[in-house]
């Protein structure tokens, strides 16, 4: 797994590609931490380039929306894998974190307040 | 006649990612299966497996994982079995169902609610070494 971080419109944009699981987590909730804590609560998740989410990478993704709430901003996120997506139909977290179908489309979307 | 492909591991995370790429291949063979329910197996096996490991590590246990996969034309089961000493999935503290928005509170623990909304049948036995977790998919579902 890897993560590349680049800034559009005033938004911090993460692009992960690999796996997130219980293996890798760590090291995301490490990278997306340090965005937040440098300065940049308005985070884009672009995970197009994941192929397998879990439960573990969910609750890395909770985190870091409160964590980008707690600091005045928000989160975003970019999916339109299937199998991703699914993870977040699932858990019904689609409902507080829409998935958006690309950086830009994220970017444009109102703030939703909710959560 | 079914098929029966075993895969052993050491109990390490790094490893998750090889059951996964077995389960999916193994489970695409025999009558074919959606992707959508092939990749939802895969997850429910990805966290049983990461749960069996977390137990086996409370236990100190270093022995391997086994993954066992059985092929039928009616179903595709896999059944996890770690060496982590006794479960009991009733006695863990009960998490909100994984569509309650109380469980946003929860960034663990998900795995197993998850595993049940994933597959047919989730089924826990106690073996002598620990516990084998049994999660099977009927093909006409």
């Amino acid at each position: 797994m890897s993560v590349q971080v680049d800034e559009l419109d005033g938004w911090a944009v993460a692009r992960v590609h690999g796996d997130i699981d219980v293996a890798t987590a760590p090291r995301l909730r490490e990278q997306l931490v340090a965005v937040v804590t440098g300065g940049q609560p308005n985070v884009v998740l672009d995970l197009d380039g994941v192929e397998f989410l879990d439960s573990t990478g969910l609750g890395v993704i909770v985190g870091l929306l409160k964590r980008t709430r707690t600091h005045g901003g928000d989160l975003r996120l970019v999916c339109t894998r299937p199998a991703v997506c699914r993870v977040f139909e699932i858990t019904a977290l689609d409902r507080t974190l829409p998935l958006s179908d690309s950086v830009e489309a994220a970017v444009a979307r109102p703030s939703s307040g909710v959560g | 006649m079914g098929t029966e492909v075993a895969l052993e591991i050491p109990p390490r995370r790094e490893h998750l990612a090889l059951v996964r790429l077995v389960v999916g291949a193994t489970a695409a063979v025999g009558p074919p299966l959606t992707d959508r329910r092939i990749e939802d197996l895969k997850l429910a096996v990805s966290e049983a497996c990461a749960n069996a490991m977390d137990a086996q590590l409370r236990a100190t246990s270093e022995a391997s994982l086994r993954i066992t996969i059985e092929l039928d034309d009616e179903s595709v089961a896999v059944t996890v079995s770690d060496h982590a000493g006794g479960f009991e999935p009733g006695a863990i503290d009960p998490l909100p169902s994984v569509t309650d928005p109380q469980r946003l509170r929860h960034e663990r623990g998900l795995g197993l609610p998850l595993m049940r909304s994933l597959v047919d049948v989730v089924t826990f036995t106690p073996t002598d070494a620990g516990t084998a977790v049994r999660l099977e998919i009927q093909r006409s579902a």
